[in-house]
């Protein structure tokens, strides 16, 4: 029935049923017994994560393939066999997300007051679902748990969102996204059709006939398209951040949309190759113009919260273009731009959560001056708008001069408007900056909170990994590049001979 | 030899006993009403409902124990006129389950204990028991289990029947005590348009069935499911005469009505609205089951030499269905005519599937009817468990459902896990049915019909995501000071199993694929 690989795949169902025992021992406690309730579910995230860095030293640097292989015999006859698996880069994603939840429990301590249950729950599954969906070996139980993680998300921004329009935004993000995935359904269910199976090995290595591909490759690339978000699929993105809570626009931004570039460079690129290098113009075109027509709207914006969520659309367009170079610089450095992307987007986004928190507004004509005030903060704000507009030492840095040295051996106007994207972040984050940390004390400000606190101990705890994860990768980043280095070159080389 | 064919059919034979069996006893001995006298309070309900119900539960759960232990399979009986192959068997195990559940979710209606009693109108002269005046109705005449176990009956016999006549016959035992059952609640004019319009409807359509059975037997002079097909195999050119597909085109007319896809869908929202909460379960869960089958035997059985005929019509009316129910149940207000306009809906998909005429069709099928009943037990039994004190199991509008996370958390969530099963997201049960079935659509070349099916399914799962939005995160509710019973524990029962299926079903789906494989490889073959 099941089969295990090695000590490592042991590890990796035990990072799959920790969360889920938490879960069921959570079902048994009371709402009222906090503390018992805080201890679980920190416990079993945190359990979850150190089994997860287990992973990381278990892990292979030198074999090809996939590692860590569970498999489940699920339908025999219908020829259902999933297999659970790594290879290098499925297992930074699955840090990603192992470490990005714990923080979410923390964010949500003292600030859910009621439903903390709920919470805990619900973020509990998010983290089985993604992981799932980030090691399952299979397209169809790849597109199940792809679409599953629209639940969870859905009552996390419906139930404890924060503004009145919560439901209309939860409503547009399910919704794109359940349309954007009934073709991909039909895509799979063609694809099992022609080749009997869905097992990623053996769909690697089948040819499919170039109006196949091209047909189905778009299919694919809907679903992705609305996750990733590429203009004009975006609209769900600013809407959803507003509303949701700090940890779910935390898990948004550092997790479900990493699915989008995930799935492409799992699924999309190798099936498809002919397809890809077809439409690599469209996606350049369609990235290009949403680099610089995000960063210029944000120039106008006036939450905060719709600033960093557009500039977090940018990043990950910028992803996209470096995915689409088809040469390892440039896929390498996608890989570690998404990376780099989910710390420094989640912790911008704790930044406002932590601006919320004091001010209960976001708009940002109440901010000004907040240096005088708390000036800790200011220094944490500092350092992750940096990384944000990719100074170098920083992760950004790495990834986005490796995304730009695959495209300039390509086509030298993708990489030139590019470069253009990167000084408009820059403008964007800066003025950002400016404007709400540097200038006068507002005398509205003093009249209506008496007393400013500082970022108290929790809040530094949950800072403070971001920054040193930041400077590692960008200081160092060969640690986690020859961990992708078989893995990327092994994809390219098969699909794209 | 005529006793063998007696013990074949032991499980009808010992489930009608026992059904005219209570009804001489409760006609025998059945008081109107009985008093129960405890501490101050004087409470008057019907006598024996209770216990008949148990009694009807405990005889349907023998009966589907007999039909398992079975030891006869695939024979013909009574000169061909019933069939026991495994499609029989198997669905009659399900309807037989279906009925219990139904009866269980149902069972606040038929009884009810009433805890909190409204002391104020109490202090009338105690000499005569006065009754409570409230407009609780106390439960239902033990007539209303006995009616459910009789349609049962008709149903079970319809599954096994292999000739016309029969078919006919099993028809309207079923279809008359349908028609009892929707007009039961007799001080509602609701319920009475309800019975009065589905009685006539339903007999003209049973009426133009006869006229195509007769049709055909006037042209061929066989009733017979199997003469029919050798007379189909041996003669090819026989379906070229009008008269015969006009026959058979009345037959399956009158079949689609049955089944209530479009455009003979009429009579569905207005029964459902009009019946009894628990009739209307009843209806939207057990006779689907029936009427597909049927379709299946008579499509399977003499149709495939002539799928020309039925897999257009077929194709047509299940566009029509889809179509039609998913756009119009976006405007309902009150939810049995939605969950009817549902049902319509989930009938498309189904006779998508058949028109489709594979085998994969086939399997996808039953696969939904299984997914099907379980996600309606759960939608049914949430609505049948919130009886409120004061004016029992009233929930007509949509807006009633609203605010239910914070009156009783649990059965929120259910729900809420019934309705995205039935929008089809997984990993829920109901994307897996919907999974096949779009696999057996492409599988048969028809990709334009998927995509439909597909836009279709999105649309409506706008609607049921109103309804998570309604019962999680709206705070508006008519009925202000409402308290809700306690959940019957046989409800609840029904509600931890079916939400238990839908939920972990993607764990270890392979018993059930099996099962349903076997079952339907052993008919076509």
């Amino acid at each position: 029935m099941i089969t295990f690989d090695s000590l490592g795949s042991l590890i990796l169902i035990l990072t799959i049923t920790i969360p889920l025992l938490g879960i069921i021992s959570l079902l048994f406690i009371k709402e009222e017994n906090l503390s018992l309730l805080k201890i679980i579910g920190l416990n079993s995230s945190l359990l979850a994560f150190i089994t997860s860095l287990f992973l990381w030293f278990l892990f292979d640097k030198s074999a090809t393939g996939f590692q860590f292989i569970i498999t489940f015999n699920h339908i025999p006859f219908s020829n259902i066999e999933i297999s659970l698996g790594l290879d290098g880069i499925s297992l930074f994603f699955v840090l990603l997300t192992t470490f990005l939840i714990p923080v979410c429990i923390l964010i949500g301590w003292d600030r859910v007051k009621t439903n903390f249950k709920i919470y805990l729950i619900l973020f509990l599954t998010l983290e089985i679902l993604v992981i799932i969906v980030f090691s399952v070996l299979d397209l169809l139980i790849f597109y199940i748990f792809f679409e599953s993680v629209l639940i969870p998300i859905f009552l996390i921004i419906g139930i404890f969102g924060s503004r009145e329009r919560k439901i209309h935004a939860a409503y547009q993000f399910f919704l794109y996204t359940l349309i954007g995935s009934v073709f991909i359904l039909l895509a799979i269910i063609i694809i099992y059709l022609q080749v009997g199976t869905t097992d990623l090995s053996i769909l690697i290595q089948t040819n499919f006939t170039k109006n196949q591909q091209l047909i189905l490759w778009l299919a694919f690339f809907f679903s992705f398209a609305v996750k990733i978000p590429i203009i004009p699929f975006h609209i769900w993105l600013p809407e959803a951040h507003v509303e949701a809570p700090t940890a779910g626009s935390v898990i948004l931004a550092g997790i479900l949309l990493k699915l989008g570039g995930y799935g492409l460079l799992r699924f999309s690129i190798p099936l498809f190759p002919d397809a890809t290098i077809y439409y690599t113009p469209l996606v350049y075109t369609m990235s290009v113009i949403a680099v610089i027509y995000t960063s210029l709207t944000t120039l106008r914006q006036i939450d905060l919260k719709k600033i960093i969520a557009y500039s977090s659309v940018a990043h990950i367009n910028f992803v996209t273009i470096g995915l689409f170079t088809l040469n390892i610089q440039g896929v390498e450095g996608a890989i570690l731009l998404i990376l780099s992307h989910g710390f420094v987007s989640s912790a911008l986004f704790l930044c406002v959560g932590v601006l919320y928190d004091r001010h209960k507004t976001r708009i940002l004509e109440y901010y000004s001056g907040i240096a005088y005030l708390i000036p800790v903060f200011a220094i944490f704000f500092l350092f992750f708008i940096i990384a944000n507009l990719s100074l170098p030492g920083t992760s950004s840095f790495v990834g986005e001069f490796l995304v730009l040295l695959g495209v300039c051996q390509h086509n030298l106007i993708v990489t030139f408007l590019a470069t253009t994207g990167i000084i408009l972040g820059a403008a964007y984050s800066v003025w950002l900056y400016n404007r709400v940390i540097f200038g006068p004390l507002k005398s509205e400000q003093n009249l209506t909170i008496p007393i400013y606190h500082d970022i108290n101990r929790r809040e530094f705890i949950y800072f403070l990994p971001f920054v040193f994860i930041v400077l590692w990768i960008g200081i160092y980043p060969d640690s986690f590049l020859n961990v992708i280095h078989i893995s990327v070159s092994s994809l390219l080389d098969v699909s794209f001979k | 030899m005529i006793y063998t064919e007696f013990y074949i059919i032991l499980p009808e034979i010992y489930f009608i006993t026992i059904i005219l069996s209570i009804v001489i006893f409760g006609v025998i001995f059945n008081n109107e009403t009985k008093t129960v006298i405890s501490g101050k309070n004087n409470i008057k309900v019907l006598f024996l409902s209770k216990e008949i119900t148990f009694l009807i539960i405990l005889s349907l759960a023998f009966t589907s124990v007999l039909v398992i232990i079975n030891p006869y399979s695939n024979s013909l009986l009574f000169n061909n006129f019933f069939i026991l192959d495994s499609i029989a068997s198997s669905l009659k195990l399900i309807i037989l389950l279906a009925t219990i559940g139904v009866l269980f979710i149902g069972i606040y209606t038929i009884f009810v204990k009433i805890k909190n009693v409204d002391y104020s109108q109490l202090n009338s002269t105690s000499q005569n028991n006065s009754i409570i005046k409230s407009n609780f109705s106390y439960g239902l005449p033990f007539e209303y289990p006995v009616l459910i176990g009789l349609a049962t009956f008709g149903l079970i016999i319809l599954i096994s029947s292999n000739d016309f006549l029969s078919l006919y016959l099993t028809i309207e035992l079923a279809s008359l005590c349908f028609y009892i059952l929707a007009a039961f609640k007799r001080s509602s004019e609701l319920s009475t348009e309800a019975g009065l319009k589905y009685f006539i409807l339903g007999a003209f359509a049973s009426g133009i069935l006869l006229y195509g059975i007769s049709l055909v037997y006037g042209f061929t002079g066989l009733t017979n499911f199997n003469d029919l097909f050798l007379l189909v195999i041996n003669n090819n050119e026989i379906l070229g005469f009008t008269t015969l597909s006009i026959g058979l085109l009345f037959i399956l007319v009158g079949f689609i009505f049955k089944l209530a896809a479009a455009p003979f869908h009429i009579w569905i929202p207005d029964v459902y609205e009009g019946s009894l909460t628990s009739v209307t379960s009843y209806f939207a869960i057990v006779p689907k089951i029936v009427f597909l089958g049927v379709v299946i035997r008579f499509t399977l059985g003499i149709g495939p030499l002539f799928i020309e005929y039925w897999q257009l019509l077929f194709l047509i009316c299940s566009i029509l269905s889809l179509g039609i129910g998913t756009f119009v149940s976006l405007y309902q207000k009150n939810l049995k005519r939605f969950l009817a306009y549902g049902a319509v809906t989930h009938i498309g998909y189904l006779l998508m599937a058949i028109a489709i005429g594979s085998s994969l069709g086939y399997q996808a099928v039953f696969i939904y009817i299984v997914i099907y009943i379980v996600a309606s037990f759960i939608s049914f039994g949430v609505i049948l468990s919130l009886v409120s004190k004061k004016e029992g199991v009233s929930v007509n509008l949509i807006t009633e459902l609203s605010g239910l996370a914070k009156k009783n958390v649990v059965l929120a969530i259910t729900l809420a896990l019934a309705f995205f099963s039935i929008a089809g997201v997984p990993p829920l049960a109901g994307f897996y049915s919907k999974y096949y079935i779009f696999i057996a659509t492409i599988q048969g070349g028809y990709y334009y019909l998927a995509i439909f099916g597909v836009v279709i399914s999105v649309i409506g799962a706008v609607y049921y995501l109103r309804f998570i939005k309604l019962i999680f995160f709206d705070n508006i509710n008519i009925k202000q000071n409402d308290d809700y019973l306690t959940i019957s524990k046989f409800t609840s029962i029904i509600l931890g199993l079916a939400l238990f299926f839908l939920v972990f079903f993607f764990l270890y789906p392979k018993p059930f694929f099996f099962f349903i494989y076997n079952i339907v490889l052993d008919f076509v073959l």
